[in-house]
């Protein structure tokens, strides 16, 4: 076959415009792999680490089979027997890690608690930090509170991990370090779970991307930020962030929201003040369910 | 085009990873809520030694009850000697500390230990201990600081001995290691030494398997091994071993006591072991200890003995430093008796529903009565004065009862017989101001108190006492001067109260804040009564007149005169508003601009711009005064935590208003004071309700700002600051107080803006309008 020099010059063209192609195409295919992975990975390039995203699908799962009224055992002899296991579940404290300086203290949960077999459990771990002496919150620090959290969990029908920690702005790093780590270690199907600050969820976008199941509002003790909680769920209006939308929590002793929404479909923790009694128990649930 | 577009691509690529990689912004975060105390609620005034020594002060019923015990000594004649007032001190002082306090002291026996051993040569670090034991959901405290103490004695009793590189002291170590691992862990038992090693050494071993046992929580074998040591004379431990057998059998009563009750049997036990350790003169080293275990073994075995026991002992005069662990006893026993868990609060309890156990003791019977609220409590004490005449029951009688009681006179006069030497002089008298004043009976209640604040000066009462007079005497001023100087006072505590007991501040703390540094020292201000008083019972004209006189320290002066120009600007009152003009040019230099706008407004409507100009400004201006440390910041500064400008004065006030938001004086409270000043004449009272309502249907701060802004936009559109008004307006809604007005007043402003003023930096500067709740 005779090939003429226009053919060869077309021929040139051709295989130049294909490498030309290629070319582009290799540059279109590895920049759209660079947005994929960085989606997927989630990448914090302060600290310069990928991390993986965390593995929230089993543990979503698991979460959403834990019963929808959780009440809050505290640091107080609690006989909550009388409960249904069906329908309630507990979250007891089950000690608390206090931060001062270099030092990691801590104290186990000192009071007796006693539950139906099958209770579904919650185990939730407080931290403070010394607001005088403020801690230095170094990784040693986050090594042992990650440790006393795990260690808090072998305990039969603990079904949750559940985080108590009012993180002022200066202590969020430290704290989402500390889930990050957290949330590595623990089996994956095990739900993790935090207690927030209300107003922390009506605007707060430090909420997003943690690998937490919930995130529990608390709808009490609301100190400064009680007339803009108060006035944002009267207006009917709902948290901003999603992690907030599963659930809320309430106290005994505080008048409940007094728009309803906020209880539909979503699991309510309640607090009490005091040892809990099923007559106490009987007049809170009735008044979550009115809602 | 084969070429632009890998580079649109890349282009494309680079900024989203430019902009994927930008840090979050950061979040402005409020600080923790400071608030003043004037008068303790929880606790006597601090330090604790002048009520240990009849310092009593007025007393209040909201005192722990180790308190009121006291108080009750000191009225029926017993009062406390030295002992007895350290012994006390000391233990108040404890229940009051920081939990992580306690914690931290108790780590430091631990820490003694650990570096004691590891001084020994060739010891190496040595396993972690971990003070306390799991038991199913919980733990409990098993090795104490004593048993750290006590390892830390042996070791350095036996290194002195040995050497410290004898192989002996190293076993001992190694022995002791395993005896705390027990702590918290599995069980770990040394073993025993055979039978022809050094004596001392097996005595110490011995020692160590029976400890090892105790903390492993097997106890039937540590009481074994115990009583065995007890039976060897040549051991050292010996004397000890048996109250540690009788401690074995109180720690299994107290791990097994479950629904089913306590273990009595092993009580009963333990309490025929201890009794044995007390008979036994030889081992008067450990009767103490063993005192205390008996004591606590009665305590479970039969409370309601042990409760008679102690309603006696602690009242008993010179008992010495015993007096402290039987009032520790005393009042946990009464909360366990009680049931003082089940409550939601305090004020739930009922008179009627306190067990009849403690009713039958007098003591006893007193504290609850004392502390009970309800209106079987109140008759009560006064059915019990009448019975006996005791000073206890004049004073429970006296601190409940009203102005319409039909026994008035007669509690009134029994007041009078108190002498005022007594050291519940103070709390007597403060009631029977209370009943006059609510009886009408004024000029007596001030002729008394009059007296008690003269007396005072010799005296020195109690700080919070004299506030609390203080207080009283300010509801009966006769003029605006006399409110003022009874309406300032000097706070008890300044604090943060972390932990609920109203523990004050170091002075060294405060000091290195800039924005708590002016409480470092103290200085008056104002507690709530007397903000109510000024913010809603006292119409404009009396307020004027107040800050022209020199009644108050500048910085509370300075505080009434903004008041007074921000209300009157609300309220059209040109003549008040300028009144106070004098004083703010002199006292609030940053607002020379502002002041100068006023003065120079050549209309209402001009002169009420210029004020709310200012307030846009300075996010700290409003139509009221501060309560105790009022807004930590500067008024030009805007606080995170929405305490700016003002609430709608028909808000309800809650608890959570009142702690956290100390500046903005809530509702109820601001429109009907329970004690309006007595020297106010009707008019001025009808003027003040009048000026109040007014007030009120302006509705919260930023709102009126935002509509009064567009207003004048409207209005004066070729005023240089009306784009700027309209755009801090808007963002006031984002930072004040806001209701369901708050939407459409703030996007009513935003929608001014731009479309008036679309051009302006300001326009530029405010992307968005504010619902009130994000």
């Amino acid at each position: 076959m005779i090939v003429s020099l226009p053919q060869i010059a077309k021929l040139k063209e051709r295989v130049h415009s294909r490498h030309t192609s290629l070319f582009t195409a290799t540059l279109i295919v590895t920049s759209l792999l660079l947005v994929a992975i960085f989606f997927a990975a989630k990448f914090d390039l302060r600290k310069g680490l990928f991390r993986p995203r965390a593995a929230v699908s089993s543990s979503a799962a698991s979460m959403a089979r834990m019963p929808q009224l959780i009440l809050w055992a505290w640091e107080r002899p609690e006989d909550l027997t009388f409960i249904d296991t069906r329908t309630t579940g507990v979250a007891f404290l089950a000690g608390t890690v206090f931060l001062s300086e270099d030092k990691t203290i801590t104290r186990p949960r000192l009071q007796p608690l006693r539950v139906p077999p099958n209770t579904r459990l919650i185990s939730v771990t407080r931290i403070e930090t010394d607001r005088r002496a403020k801690p230095s919150l170094s990784v040693a620090q986050q090594k042992e509170t990650v440790r006393v959290i795990l260690e808090s969990i072998n305990r039969p029908g603990v079904a949750a991990v559940q985080i108590d920690f009012d993180a002022k702005d200066s202590e969020r790093e430290f704290y989402r370090e500390l889930l990050f780590e957290l949330r590595r270690r623990l089996p994956s199907s095990l739900p993790l779970t935090i207690t927030t600050l209300a107003s922390r969820c009506a605007s707060d976008e430090w909420l997003k991307n943690l690998p937490i199941d919930e995130a529990v509002p608390m709808i009490f003790r609301m100190g400064a930020d009680a007339q803009q909680v108060r006035g944002l769920l009267a207006s009917g209006e709902d948290f901003k962030s999603p992690a907030c939308r599963s659930s809320v929590g309430i106290s005994t002793d505080e008048p409940l929201p007094s728009n309803s929404s906020i209880f539909k479909n979503r699991r309510t923790y309640v607090f009490n003040p005091r040892s809990w009694s099923p007559e106490a128990f009987a007049r809170i649930a009735q008044e979550v369910q009115k809602r | 085009m084969t070429h632009k577009f890998p580079r649109i691509f890349i282009a494309f690529t680079l900024t989203f990873a430019l902009l994927a990689f930008s840090s979050p912004p950061a979040q402005a975060c409020g600080p923790d809520s400071l608030r003043a105390v004037f008068s303790y609620s929880k606790h006597p005034d601090l330090p604790l030694d002048g009520f240990a020594r009849g310092r009593l002060g007025v007393l209040r019923n909201t005192y722990a009850r180790s308190y009121l015990l006291v108080a009750y000594r000191y009225m029926t004649g017993a009062g406390l000697n030295a002992d007895e007032q350290r012994a006390l001190v000391s233990l108040w002082n404890e229940r009051l500390q920081d939990s992580w306090e306690r914690e931290e002291k108790g780590a430091d026996a631990l820490d003694l230990w650990l570096a004691a051993r590891g001084k020994v040569s060739g010891a190496d670090q040595g396993p972690q201990v971990n003070v306390y034991r799991r038991k199913e959901y919980s733990s409990y405290h098993n090795c104490s600081s004593d048993s750290f103490a006590f390892a830390t004695r042996t070791l350095n009793e036996r290194a002195a001995k040995y050497g410290a590189t004898d192989q002996r002291l190293k076993d001992w170590v190694a022995a002791q290691d395993q005896v705390f691992a027990n702590c918290s862990g599995d069980a770990t038992i040394p073993a025993a030494l055979p039978s022809d090693a050094d004596s001392l050494a097996r005595q110490d071993r011995n020692y160590q398997i029976a400890a090892a046992n105790f903390y492993a929580a097997r106890f039937d074998e540590a009481k074994q091994l115990f009583d065995e040591i007890a039976g060897d004379a040549a051991s050292p431990y010996s004397k000890l071993a048996p109250y540690l057998a009788a401690r074995a059998l109180i720690r299994k009563a107290s791990l097994n006591s479950d629904e089913e009750g306590i273990d009595k049997q092993a009580l009963a036990q333990a309490r025929a072991q201890l009794e044995r350790v007390l008979a036994d003169k030889n081992s008067s080293e450990n009767h103490r200890a063993a005192r205390r275990m008996l004591n606590l073994v009665s305590y479970r075995l039969d409370p309601e003995a042990r409760l008679q026991e102690l309603s006696r002992e602690t009242l008993r005069p010179n008992s010495g430093e015993t007096i402290r662990q039987d009032v520790w006893d005393y009042t946990l026993l009464l909360n366990k008796l009680s049931n003082e868990d089940s409550y939601s609060s305090l004020d739930e309890r009922k008179y009627a529903e306190v067990p009849k156990t403690i009713k039958e003791i007098e003591v006893a019977d007193w504290l609850f009565t004392f502390q009970i609220n309800d209106k079987d409590a109140a008759a009560h004490a006064t059915e019990r004065w009448a019975e006996t005449r005791a000073l206890p029951w004049l004073v429970a009688a006296l601190s409940k009862t009203t102005h319409d009681d039909p026994k008035l006179a007669e509690l009134l006069a029994a007041s009078e017989k108190v002498d005022r030497a007594s050291p519940i002089f103070p709390t007597v008298v403060y009631h029977a101001i209370r009943l006059l004043i609510d009886a009408g009976r004024t000029d007596e209640a001030r002729a008394k108190l009059d007296r008690v604040l003269s007396d005072s000066k010799q005296s020195s009462l109690p700080p919070s006492a004299a506030n609390s007079f203080l207080s009283q005497r300010m509801t009966l001023a006769r003029d605006m001067r006399e409110f003022l100087r009874y309406a300032q006072r000097i706070p008890v505590a300044i604090t943060y109260d972390y932990n609920g007991y109203e523990l004050p501040e170091k002075a060294e703390d405060l000091a290195k804040e800039s924005n708590t540094r002016e409480f470092a020292r103290a200085r008056p201000s104002f507690d709530t009564d007397a903000a109510q008083a000024l913010n809603s019972a006292m119409p404009l004209e009396v307020l004027s007149q107040a800050v022209a006189g020199n009644a108050l320290p500048t910085h509370l002066r300075r505080e009434l005169a903004l008041a007074v120009w921000v209300r009157a600007a609300l309220l059209d009152d040109d003549e008040a508003g300028r009144a106070v003009l004098p004083t703010l040019n002199k006292l609030a230099p940053e607002l020379r601009e502002h002041l100068a706008a006023y003065a120079s407004a050549d209309s209402t409507h001009a002169r009420r711009f210029a004020v709310l100009f200012a307030a846009l400004k300075n996010p700290g201006l409003r139509p009221l005064v501060n309560v105790g440390v009022g807004r930590l910041l500067p008024i030009n500064e805007r606080e995170s935590f929405r305490d700016n400008w003002w609430c709608a004065f028909e808000e309800a006030a809650t608890s959570d208003d009142q702690i956290y938001r100390p500046a903005a004086v809530t509702a109820a409270q601001n429109r009907f004071p329970a004690h309006a000043p007595l020297f106010l004449t009707e008019a001025q009272r009808l003027e003040a309700a009048r000026e109040i309502a007014s007030l009120a249907r302006l509705g919260a701060g930023p709102n009126y700002l935002a509509r009064q802004a567009a207003l004048w936009a409207k209005n004066n559109p070729n005023d240089p600051r009306a784009p700027e008004a309209l755009h801090l307006a808007v963002r006031s809604t984002r930072y004040g107080c806001v209701d369901k007005e708050t939407e459409q007043t703030s996007r009513a402003a935003f929608q001014l803006l731009h479309s008036r003023y679309g051009e302006t930096i300001w326009a530029k500067r405010t992307p968005y309008w504010f619902k009130g709740y994000d």
